[in-house]
């Protein structure tokens, strides 16, 4: 689409940081129904339902950005590619950024950031994320002879590149959700974490089990019919998928208490029912200036008060970044846990949440990263992931940190609460944690 | 003295012609622009030069010869000596000692093309609107001022062939890859390469490819191998054909026939062909079609549009229904930058139209007409929905809901209530009343009818319904859409089946009540495709869906009951539960959409009239035809086609009308009025009302007028 013609000077704003609206796909088990998709018809179909559901003029739109955990080579900005690919405004522009599961919390930290900074925009801050469609990648061994023979010229150069080359290297690295530098994977962190923490496998269940019974309330109920999608995967276009596919609402600790442990085989207590499965999924939300709202007649859901992101040693407890995410931000607001009215913590795992929860309550931890010599506090059961968390919904990771900003403003209203914060553990020990409020007009 | 060309010639010795037209924004050939062009030649073969480059001032090379000027020859022989005459030229500049280059930019056609043949290179730039082709077949013609004979001669037979025959427009990549031009190269550097490739012309390429090269050599090098050719390819032309058109033929023969022969010979041979298609009836109805089409491509409503819309255009429309009509609007706007939304509350048939949508796009891929992802982001621009959220962002509402009134009004309504004070709601109805439809509307001015036709792609009418109350840019939104969706779009006054139903319905009818009188299904089909109809209107009943047919006929028939007959048994049919070629049951039997033969019961079940008559062919055709022009002359008359032009673009583009008969008017001023009255008249005293000669056509009888007095 043309552009229409750069405006001289940005609208009118007032610097506060609004949430408008946000819209999801359903998330669902990847190599399922979204298995013939990719992140970027994801993100299209996301960003144009946003857009759709708002009735919003698409020349409005300054920015269009998205996290993404595991790209696909084909789409390496996959938001400014969405937006090429909609054939919207040339003029909005996009980027792609990777923070781990905290991506697309980045992405709407980001827009708060600089409509505070002053530029009143609109902007479309989500993620996506496709693990059905992942890069499979082959040896450095194998890239390095591919790319020599590639630019080696006569046949006598070619020959002499094969020379070296072993079969073996031909073996493609099947893609692990591994930490690069410590040499486990996700679900073997967090394993550490629930004996460190002393998590049994009994409340790791219990909080499983809370989290399909609370989506499939939530689901039954209707409360995410305003935020999901009518998704009609390609490319045989068969079926339309308009729901989460892996909310188990007749599950039972006794059938989670069957499930074998995944990743301990032997002393291990986290398994496939306490853990978040790998999922495909785009979420999308409108973040836009309160002032530049109004002139046009939105009706802003919510405001982003504040926002945090941390780092925790990678190698001691990985996932436990939320424990110190959430004081640090409350602290900074100078607001007590009382105050708040609703938590989400990510659900990586059931283990994670669990010792989350548990650090915040010993003083010695809050001693180790904040010198108080008190635990922070006790974070009530029933304000916690109302709603359901990852492991009964799903985790795009790339989508979770936009998902958990919608469902939290859409669970302010609904219960005319105020604040809500969302906390997400993500990869390298890091963890982001926000602070939302509902909007008051 | 130079009027047409402007000559220069650079520092090294390199004459550059310019073709710039004073006061026209393209180049055409006709007498004057000859006469220059030839003393221009002269001139530059008596001048001691390094090369000469043609090239044009304008954003095209050369759209061809006038053809108004063409069609000014009374005689054929006067056709022939114009066509000589032009050959001439084209021969001086062959024969120039030093290199001639064509520099080629936008589109080079028919005689454009012919004179970039003659030069001895061609250089071509690479953008987009550079288009290179022979599109005389189209106009029932044969290229006439060299084409058949250095065409061949430069890229081969076959290529020639598929270039000569069907006209189709070669993109410049495309043209090197044939051979058909020399480079192709930035549009900018075009002059600048032309001047350099006269210097230093490329020498002759040798294909490298050995089994391309015995291919050719096998087929076209020695003549036992052409004459296979040539009888395949004359097969193929009857085919295609089906023996209404003999311009194809005439080309097979001159091609073969001069490819032998000297180039001198062969010209003749063209020239003569040329002469003799340029006074067919075939050539002249399409060349009518040409100009009724460029007739329809200016907005009827232009001035009140610009007012409203200045330069803008339409990119986002919404669609309401995503059935088989909805799915295919859908389709068709997306592939041409029109984004769209669709609104359905049916998942599933929203996931057929998605699937649609993307087999139309993939075949195009396959045919190397799109990129992968160009077919993946038209598709992307289809939003899917259950609901018309987002729709009041549109610039264009379609409903295409089945027919059925309340329902239309609803969704207007529900339309009206988000709509912005520019959206145009538009319903692809085909047969309800459009003021109807708009009747509780609290905007009225914005409601119209885009009766598209099915199926969507490739159907090429647009009929534009609008009301006493439709604002003038409302109706400019829709011309301007349909237009951006590729149509040919006419705009007719809301009325009882508007045009192209009605004239439809009479032509329907006629033939049930043929059939009800005696004669056999296939003798009906068969009587009108052997004149030149694509389907015959048994067949047409079926395909439509007998359902829907029957409700049309009924629909017509309340509102002109005085006229048209409402055929006997056609309710029994339709009770019998057969609803066409959809349920696999009608007029003929279907397996799985198949057709088969007739159904024998129908004629139990229509009972035909004791002491029936077995008509002929001629005469089914007479009755048919007769009754469905009758109608199109009272449309004109009553104001519902505004044009002439308007009515033969519907007949042929929407409802089949042979194109080598031009359409229902064109029909007439090929035989003259007051031949047609008389054969009406006649019809009229042994069959009803209905034939009875509208009063327009009398007139135009007494009167000895015609349709088109400009077109000879």
């Amino acid at each position: 689409m043309e552009p229409r013609k750069y405006r001289k000077a940005l609208p009118k704003g007032n610097g506060k940081a609004v949430v408008v609206d946000g819209v999801r796909t359903p998330f669902v088990k990847s190599f399922g129904v979204f298995e013939q998709t990719d992140t970027l018809e994801l993100l299209s179909r996301t960003v144009d339902g946003l857009i759709r559901k708002i009735g919003l003029d698409a020349q409005e739109i300054d920015e269009i950005t998205a996290g993404v955990v595991v790209p696909q080579t084909k789409n390496g900005n996959v938001a400014r590619d969405a937006i090429i690919n909609l054939n919207l405004p040339a003029s909005i522009h996009g980027y792609t950024v990777n923070r781990a599961c905290t991506s697309s919390m980045q992405t709407i930290a980001d827009a708060v950031q600089s409509i505070h900074f002053g530029h009143p925009k609109m902007i479309l801050a989500g993620g996506v994320e496709c693990l059905s469609d992942v890069p499979i990648t082959y040896s450095k061994d194998a890239r390095t002879f591919l790319l020599a023979l590639n630019k080696a010229k006569s046949p006598a150069d070619k020959l002499n590149c094969i020379k070296d080359f072993s079969a073996k290297a031909w073996i493609p690295t099947p893609p692990a959700i591994a930490e690069p530098l410590t040499g486990l994977t996700m679900g073997e962190s967090a394993e550490i974490m629930a004996k460190l923490n002393e998590i049994g496998r009994g409340a790791q269940d219990e909080l499983a089990l809370r989290s399909h019974q609370n989506a499939a309330k939530a689901l039954e109920e209707g409360r995410f019919s305003d935020e999901v999608l009518p998704i009609w995967p390609g490319s045989k276009f068969r079926e339309c998928v308009d729901k989460d596919n892996m909310i188990r609402g007749d599950s039972s600790l006794e059938a989670l208490g069957k499930l074998r442990p995944a990743f301990d085989k032997k002393y291990g207590t986290l398994t496939a029912g306490n853990s978040s499965p790998l999922t495909d999924g785009a979420a999308v939300t409108l973040v836009t200036d309160e002032q530049r709202a109004k002139d046009l007649g939105l009706k802003p859901k919510s405001r982003v008060i504040d926002f945090c992101f941390v780092g925790v040693n990678p190698r001691e407890q990985l996932l436990i970044g939320p424990a110190v995410a959430i004081p640090m931000l409350l602290k900074r607001q100078n607001l007590t846990l009382d105050q708040i009215d609703l938590f989400e913590i990510h659900e990586a795992f059931a283990a994670q949440v669990l010792s989350c929860l548990k650090s915040m309550e010993s003083a010695d931890f809050n001693n180790h990263y904040f010198g108080d010599n008190k635990p922070f506090g006790k974070i009530p059961v029933e304000k916690l992931n109302v709603n359901g968390g990852a492991i009964a919904i799903g985790h795009p990771f790339g989508a979770t940190g936009a998902r958990l900003v919608t469902t939290m403003s859409n669970e302010l209203i609904r219960r005319k609460a105020r604040y809500g914060v969302i906390a997400i553990c993500a990869a390298g020990g890091m963890a982001g944690a926000m602070l939302v409020e509902r909007y008051n007009t | 003295m130079s009027q047409f060309f402007k000559v220069e010639t650079t520092a090294d010795n390199v004459r550059i012609v310019t073709f710039d037209t004073p006061g026209k924004d393209v180049n055409v050939l006709n007498e004057p622009v000859v006469r220059e062009l030839s003393e221009v030649v002269e001139d530059a073969s008596r001048a001691d030069l390094k090369g000469v480059v043609f090239i044009s001032g304008k954003k095209d090379f050369v759209l061809g010869a006038d053809i108004n000027e063409i069609a000014q020859f009374n005689t054929i022989e006067d056709t022939y000596n114009g066509s000589r005459a032009l050959q001439e030229v084209f021969n001086k500049i062959g024969a120039i000692k030093c290199p001639t280059v064509a520099a080629i930019h936008g589109q080079a056609l028919g005689g454009g093309l012919e004179f970039a043949l003659a030069c001895s290179h061609r250089i071509a730039s690479d953008s987009e609107k550079t288009k290179l082709a022979l599109p005389e077949i189209q106009l029932g013609l044969v290229p006439g001022a060299g084409g058949t004979q250095r065409l061949p001669r430069l890229i081969g037979i076959q290529g020639a062939l598929d270039m000569i025959l069907t006209g189709k427009r070669i993109a410049a990549k495309k043209a090197l890859k044939m051979g058909l031009v020399d480079a192709c190269v930035y549009e900018k550097e075009l002059r600048r390469r032309a001047v350099d490739m006269a210097l230093k012309p490329p020498l002759p390429t040798k294909p490298k490819d050995f089994k391309a090269l015995s291919l050719k050599w096998a087929t076209e090098g020695n003549a036992l191998g052409r004459r296979l050719v040539e009888t395949k390819a004359n097969e193929e032309v009857a085919k295609s054909t089906k023996g209404f058109y003999p311009a194809p033929v005439k080309a097979l023969r001159v091609i073969f026939d001069g490819y032998d022969r000297k180039l001198e010979k062969g010209l003749d041979l063209e020239a003569r062909a040329f002469a003799e298609l340029a006074h067919t009836r075939e050539s002249k109805s399409l060349v009518h079609l040409f100009h009724a089409t460029t007739a329809i491509k200016k907005n009827p409503y232009a001035e009140a549009g610009k007012k409203v819309f200045g330069d803008e255009k339409v990119s986002l429309i919404g669609v309401i229904g995503s059935g088989f009509m909805g799915a295919g609007i859908a389709a068709v706007a997306a592939d041409n930058n029109v984004s769209v939304r669709l609104s359905d509350p049916s998942k599933e048939s929203t996931a057929r139209a998605l699937k649609n949508a993307r087999d139309f796009f993939y075949k195009k891929v396959k045919r190397k007409r799109l990129k992968p992802f160009e077919a993946d982001s038209r598709l992307a621009q289809i939003s899917p929905g259950t609901t018309t959220a987002g729709f009041s962002n549109c610039e264009v509402v379609i409903e295409a809901v089945f027919e059925d009134l309340k329902l239309k009004q609803k969704l207007l309504a529900e339309v009206e209530s988000l709509a912005h004070e520019k959206l145009v709601f538009a319903s692809n109805t085909s047969a309800l009343p459009i003021a109807g439809i708009a009747a509780n509307a609290k905007h009225p001015e914005r409601v119209l009818g885009m009766h598209f036709f099915s199926p969507v792609e490739k159907m090429p009418l647009l009929e534009i319904v609008v009301t006493d109350k439709t604002a003038p840019w409302a109706s400019f939104r829709a011309v301007q859409l349909g237009q951006a969706m590729g149509k040919q779009v006419i705009v007719v006054k809301d009325s009882p089946g508007f045009y192209t139903t009605r004239a439809l319905a009479f032509f329907l009818a006629e033939a049930v009540d043929i059939l009800a009188s005696g004669s056999r299904i296939q003798a009906i089909d068969k009587a009108l495709t052997s004149f030149g109809f694509p389907v015959g209107p048994i067949t047409l009943i079926d395909e439509v869906g007998i359902d829907v047919g029957a409700h049309v006929l009924e629909t017509m028939h309340e509102a002109f009951s005085s006229r048209i007959v409402m055929p006997q048994g056609i309710k029994s049919v339709q009770e019998s539960g057969r609803m066409g070629r959809k349920n696999n049951k009608g007029f003929y039997k279907y397996i799985d959409g198949k057709k088969q033969g007739e159904d024998e019961d129908i004629y139990n079940l229509i009972s035909p009239r004791n002491g029936g008559e077995n008509l002929s062919s001629e005469d089914i055709v007479e009755r048919c035809l007769l009754v469905f022009i009758n109608e199109s002359v009272r449309c004109l008359e009553e104001g519902i086609l505004s044009t002439a032009y308007d009515g033969d673009v519907g007949a042929v583009f929407g409802l089949g009308f042979p194109p080598f008969w031009g359409g229902p008017f064109k029909y007439i001023d090929h035989l003259g009025a007051d031949a047609v009255v008389k054969r009406l008249e006649a019809l009229a005293a042994k069959y009803g009302e209905r034939f009875k000669p509208a009063a327009s056509l009398i007139s135009m009888a007494h009167e000895n007028k015609k349709y088109f007095p400009e077109e000879k």
